[in-house]
This record gives structure tokens, C-alpha cells and sequence, in this order.
């Protein structure tokens, strides 16, 4: 975990209208360098706090900062050269071609410039370099698979230059392989120093690739810290209605969790 | 090609392509008409206004093509915009029903005898500008659900209020007595029947303004692509964006059709054909699409003023020697173009 803090949110919360509010209120760092999970059962509000963390939502209370200053205060332009958001359904047209997609990504970096530069062009090649899409540059979204997909949207984030990565669910409906190498991209972007927060339903693959996991339900903070401390059976249990076998020592000295039963009784 | 990067070269070359052929269409419509004038000929009475042959080329057809070209332009265009802003390359001025609220608006202005100018636009404009702006309220009113717009419903949206639009334009003429409703029907058809630079120049205003905002929103519209939300994510305010494109696509739509009538399909295949070209970049689909349009509605204008000329000597009769109208032309060459696109796309 980096030193440095990325986002700070402090006393967090959010209600659509005039209902009661139902996420938060919510208190939690994003270091500099770290990756941070997002897990807890469907409904629970890891999109919607997702989106309060882009600005796309305003908070009823509280506070999301970005270099200790509020999201509200940043102009859009502003936190779109901080901060690349990757929703979990982006429907793309299937003619766009890959490196076209990257170089979209320079879009807040060109205010006022009609054309793409050299530099650009640089930028978005080495995006897709990094995700292994280089050799796919010339084609066309229909002609590549739903992991090499994924992994484009992802070079299109990184040509952004952020420095906070926002992704919804970024390997949902992706094969092992893919969901791997997607969370291998992003530990390389926090070894180079960005910070990057997502939602996941991959219990194992936060516990391993995170440093830390905020664990929600219904939009309250079960648990949040190191893997270790979070992903326990007590905690899980009261999170999800489901008991878990938790494996202690697994690779990389993270825990590995498994869903064993449903907690009968709890959900209707 | 689609993907390649836009650099000044590239645009330049497809730009210089789109306006060389423009500017040859518009050199060459002097020449071309229902009476046999040679283009030589028409250029040759450029300077000596006396002469029938000048007034014929240079009153007549030489404006009629710059309306077709202001026109085609317009309504390809604002068709590139919407199929953007709304994800659906269906979506046009005609089929969100704003050409229809436009013509009702123009309609009733020229049945009521508005002819009032107001800021340099006449009341036919600002009577096709409300229409056009009470479509679109309607429209996005009935489809929006907590601030989204589904392209389908919309579409469906558009359709229908069209549809009761017409029904209108109906009523207003059955209304009418002969003469008016002559006239009703056949502006309804579509025409650039124009005499004289004044309609022109009444059309620029408006047109004018509009283009500058749609073609500089070109940038923006092409991260609306990815979605509202990663637009956002990237600086574009969607919500401002999709309001200023709707408006000012709406007050092309209205010039056009307060002086022009209703003229379909323009705005639904040109923009198609030439994304297939120039990509999906709308840095150059946007003002590719505009020359282009203006280019097809040039063609489609001699077409309907030839096509009953060629006729009469194949059949070795005469017969009427009236152009037909530009919106019976489009429609012609239009739908079995849009036929095709609907056949693709189900075979996508």
C-alpha cells in the first residue's frame, strides 16, 4: 500500500430523491500505488459508491476527496485527467477499431486540438502494448473476443493518464485466463504508482491482487482492510447469508474462500 | 480505416475530395435543367444579365442548387448528429418526428399569413423552430426515465408524434381552399422551387449558426460513442452536449423545412454512406457528411427536373415538362437504399 493518499472519503452517504439514504455512511483511504476491491452480495451499493467516487452522483453527506480536494470543487475536465472510470456494461459500436478506441482516451489531454499528434498516437500504442492488445490495433471490436475486449476498454482508461482507476466489475463474464491477466494489468499500474478501485464478485481474486477489500452490504461497511482481516468467515457470513470455508495460506499468503451453504431463513 | 488516426493530412485529403466535388456539381448545374442550355453557354450570359440564358442559369438554377445544396447539407448533418447522440442509425430529423413538428409549425404560420421577421429569421422559421422544439420536449418528456433516453423508445417516441403531426398537416389542409391546398400539397412533396438569392439568404442565418455549433461539437460527440458514462468520465457534459446538438440540429431542421417542406431520407442515408468511408470519426464524418448531402440533393435536384424530360423522348410523347418534386426524388433513390440498411442490419 502506497504512503501517499489518492481519495479520501469521509463520512460518505447517498439516497436517490427524497428516500432515506441507503449507502453510508462510509469512511475509507485509497492510497497512492493501491488497489483497493470493492465486494459484497448484489444491491449492496458498489456501483453507486463507485459512482460517487467519479462524481457522476452527488453524496447526500460527506465527502469524496481527490488530493485532499472535494470532487465538487473539480471542474469535469479537471477529474477526467485524474480519474478514468470503465462502467461494467460499455456497449461499444463493433466497427470502432482498437487503436481508434485507445486514442478516444486522449480526448481530456486535447482541449482545443483537432487532430491527433504524434504523442497521442504514442500514448495509446503503449496503452495497448501494456494490455496486450498492440497486435489487435487495426481491427475491429466484432473481431476480437469479450477478455480482448475488456483489456482494449482498459488501454482506452490507461491512454487517459489518470491517476485513480475506477472499474466496475472488470472481469465479469471474463474466463480465468483473462480475469488474470486483467488484474495482472492493474497490479502494474499500482506498481508504477496510480491507484485503482473496482468492484468485484471474485472473492479470491481481490484477496490476492488487493491491498485492500471494503466489504459492503446494503450499503454499509462490513469490514474494511488488508484481505487478512476482511475476507473471514464471521464477515462473509454476515455480508453475503452464505457460510464459507476460508483456506488460510494460499498463494501469495492471501486466503482463499470458498461458498460452502446458504445461511437458510435470512433471504426471502 | 475506421480506426486510423485523424491527422491534418488525412483530413485535408478527404475535405479537398468532399469540396472539389461540391464546387464541379455547382459549376456544372448551370447547365443542367428541364430547357437544353450547354454549361459553356450558361457561363458565357454570366456578365450579360439581359439575356434569357443568364436569368435561366443564374436566377433559377444556380439558386435552386445552392438551396440544394444548403439543404442536403443541413439535413445530413443533423441526421449524423442524432444517430450519435441517440445510438441508432435510424435516428434522424424525420424519424424523432422534429421534421414533422417543424413542418406542422411552418405550416400553420403559412396558412395563418405569418410572415413577420424577428431577428433576421421570418415567422415560417420561427413557427417550424417551435413545432420542431415542442416534438423534441414531447418526445424526450414521454421517453426520459430518471434522466436516460432509450434510443428504441425514442425512436418509437418520434414516430408516433410524427405520425400525429401529419395528421395534422392533414387537417390544416383539409381545411384550405383550393388554391391553398395546391400549395400545401405540394410543399408537403418537397421543393427548392426557389427564384431569386433572397429565400437564400434568409436561410443563412440560422444555418449558419447551427453548423458551427454541431461541427464543433464533433470532438465530444465522438466519446459519445463509448457510452454517457464514460463520456462523462472523460470530460464531455453529456447532458449539456445532448441538449445543445438537439436544439441546434432542430433549428437546421426548421430552416429547412419552413422554406423547403418535409425532404426524407437524406438525413438517414447519406450520413450512413459515408461512415462506411470516412469512419466513424465525426471530426470528419460530420463535415463529410455536409458536403455530401449537399452533393446528393444537387444530383437528386437534376434528376427530378431530367427524369421527365428523358422520359417524354422515350416514350416519344410529351408529356409534363414540371420537375417532379425533390421529395418524391430522395424517397425514390431513399428507400431502397434504406430497405438495404434495415436488411443488413437484421443480417448483422
Amino acid at each position: 500500500m502506497g504512503e501517499v493518499v489518492a481519495l479520501r472519503v469521509t463520512d460518505l452517504s447517498f439516497g436517490y430523491d427524497d428516500g432515506a439514504s441507503f449507502l453510508g455512511p462510509l469512511d475509507f483511504e485509497i492510497g497512492k500505488g493501491g488497489l483497493t476491491a470493492i465486494v459484497g452480495p448484489n444491491g449492496a451499493g458498489k456501483s453507486t459508491l463507485l459512482r460517487l467516487l467519479v462524481g457522476f452522483l452527488s453524496p447526500r453527506r460527506g465527502a469524496v476527496l481527490l488530493g485532499g480536494k472535494s470532487l465538487s470543487d473539480l471542474d469535469l475536465q479537471t477529474r477526467a485527467r485524474r480519474i478514468a472510470f470503465l462502467p461494467q456494461d460499455a456497449r461499444l459500436p463493433d466497427d470502432l477499431t482498437v487503436r481508434r478506441i485507445a486514442l478516444l482516451g486522449r480526448y481530456p489531454h486535447k482541449r482545443y486540438s483537432l487532430f491527433d499528434s504524434d504523442d497521442d498516437l504514442r500514448v495509446a500504442d503503449d496503452a495497448l502494448r501494456a494490455t496486450d492488445t498492440i497486435q489487435f490495433a487495426e481491427r475491429t471490436l466484432s473481431t476480437i473476443s469479450t477478455g480482448e475486449r475488456q483489456r482494449v476498454l482498459l488501454a482506452g482508461a490507461m491512454a487517459q493518464a489518470p491517476e485513480l482507476y475506477v472499474l466496475d466489475e472488470p472481469t465479469s463474464a471474463l474466463d480465468p485466463y483473462y480475469q488474470l491477466s486483467i488484474f495482472r494489468i492493474l497490479r502494474g499500474l499500482c506498481d508504477k504508482g496510480d491507484a485503482v478501485v473496482l468492484a468485484t464478485h471474485d472473492l479470491n481474486l481481490a484477496g490476492r491482487f488487493a491491498d485492500r477489500i471494503l466489504l459492503l452490504r446494503s450499503g454499509k461497511a462490513v469490514a474494511y482492510g488488508p484481505p487478512a482481516s476482511v475476507l473471514t468467515t464471521e464477515q462473509l457470513r454476515t455480508a453475503f447469508d452464505v457460510s464459507f470455508d476460508v483456506l488460510e495460506g494460499g498463494a501469495d499468503d492471501c486466503p482463499r474462500v470458498y461458498p460452502a451453504e446458504l445461511v437458510e431463513g435470512v433471504r426471502s | 480505416m475506421t480506426g486510423r488516426p485523424l491527422s491534418l493530412a488525412r483530413f485535408s485529403i478527404y475535405i479537398s475530395l468532399s469540396v472539389f466535388v461540391v464546387v464541379a456539381l455547382l459549376v456544372v448545374s448551370p447547365g443542367f435543367g428541364s430547357s437544353p442550355i450547354g454549361i459553356v453557354e450558361a457561363w458565357r450570359s454570366w456578365s450579360q444579365p439581359e439575356r434569357d440564358v443568364h436569368y435561366i442559369a443564374f436566377q433559377l438554377r444556380m439558386p435552386q442548387t445552392i438551396l440544394a445544396l444548403m439543404a442536403g447539407a443541413s439535413l445530413a448533418l443533423c441526421g449524423a448528429v442524432f444517430q450519435t447522440l441517440f445510438r441508432n442509425v435510424l435516428a434522424t430529423p424525420y424519424t424523432l418526428g422534429i421534421a414533422s413538428g417543424g413542418a406542422l409549425g411552418a405550416l400553420i404560420a403559412i396558412k395563418c399569413g405569418l410572415t413577420f421577421v424577428f431577428l433576421g429569421f421570418g415567422g415560417d422559421v420561427w413557427c417550424a423552430f417551435a413545432g420542431a422544439g415542442l416534438v423534441v420536449g414531447l418526445v424526450l418528456g414521454a421517453t426520459r426515465r430518471r434522466g436516460a433516453v432509450s434510443g428504441n423508445t425514442l425512436i418509437l417516441g418520434g414516430v408516433t408524434i410524427g405520425l400525429f403531426c401529419s395528421a395534422m398537416m392533414m387537417f390544416v389542409t383539409y381545411l384550405s381552399d383550393v388554391k391553398e391546398t395546391f400549395f400545401i400539397v405540394r410543399w408537403m412533396m418537397g421543393g427548392i422551387d426557389t427564384i431569386g438569392w433572397s429565400e437564400l439568404v434568409r436561410m443563412l442565418g440560422p444555418l449558419s449558426v447551427a453548423f458551427i455549433v454541431l461541427l464543433y461539437s464533433s470532438r465530444a460527440l465522438n466519446q459519445f460513442e463509448l457510452g454517457d458514462e464514460i463520456a462523462q468520465s472523460r470530460g464531455v457534459h453529456t447532458g449539456r452536449l445532448r441538449w445543445v446538438c438537439i436544439v441546434f440540429a432542430s433549428l437546421a431542421t426548421a430552416s429547412v423545412v419552413a422554406l423547403c417542406g418535409p425532404i426524407g431520407f437524406v438525413g438517414l442515408i447519406v450520413p450512413h454512406g459515408v461512415r462506411l468511408v470516412v469512419g466513424r470519426d465525426h471530426r470528419l464524418l460530420l463535415p463529410c457528411a455536409a458536403l455530401w448531402g449537399g452533393a446528393f440533393l444537387i444530383v437528386c435536384d437534376w434528376l427530378r427536373k431530367l427524369l421527365p424530360v428523358w422520359f417524354a423522348s422515350l416514350i416519344g410523347r410529351e408529356v409534363s415538362a414540371f420537375p417532379l418534386p425533390i421529395g418524391v426524388m430522395t424517397a425514390v433513390i431513399g428507400a431502397p437504399v434504406f430497405v438495404f440498411m434495415l436488411w443488413r442490419k437484421r443480417s448483422v
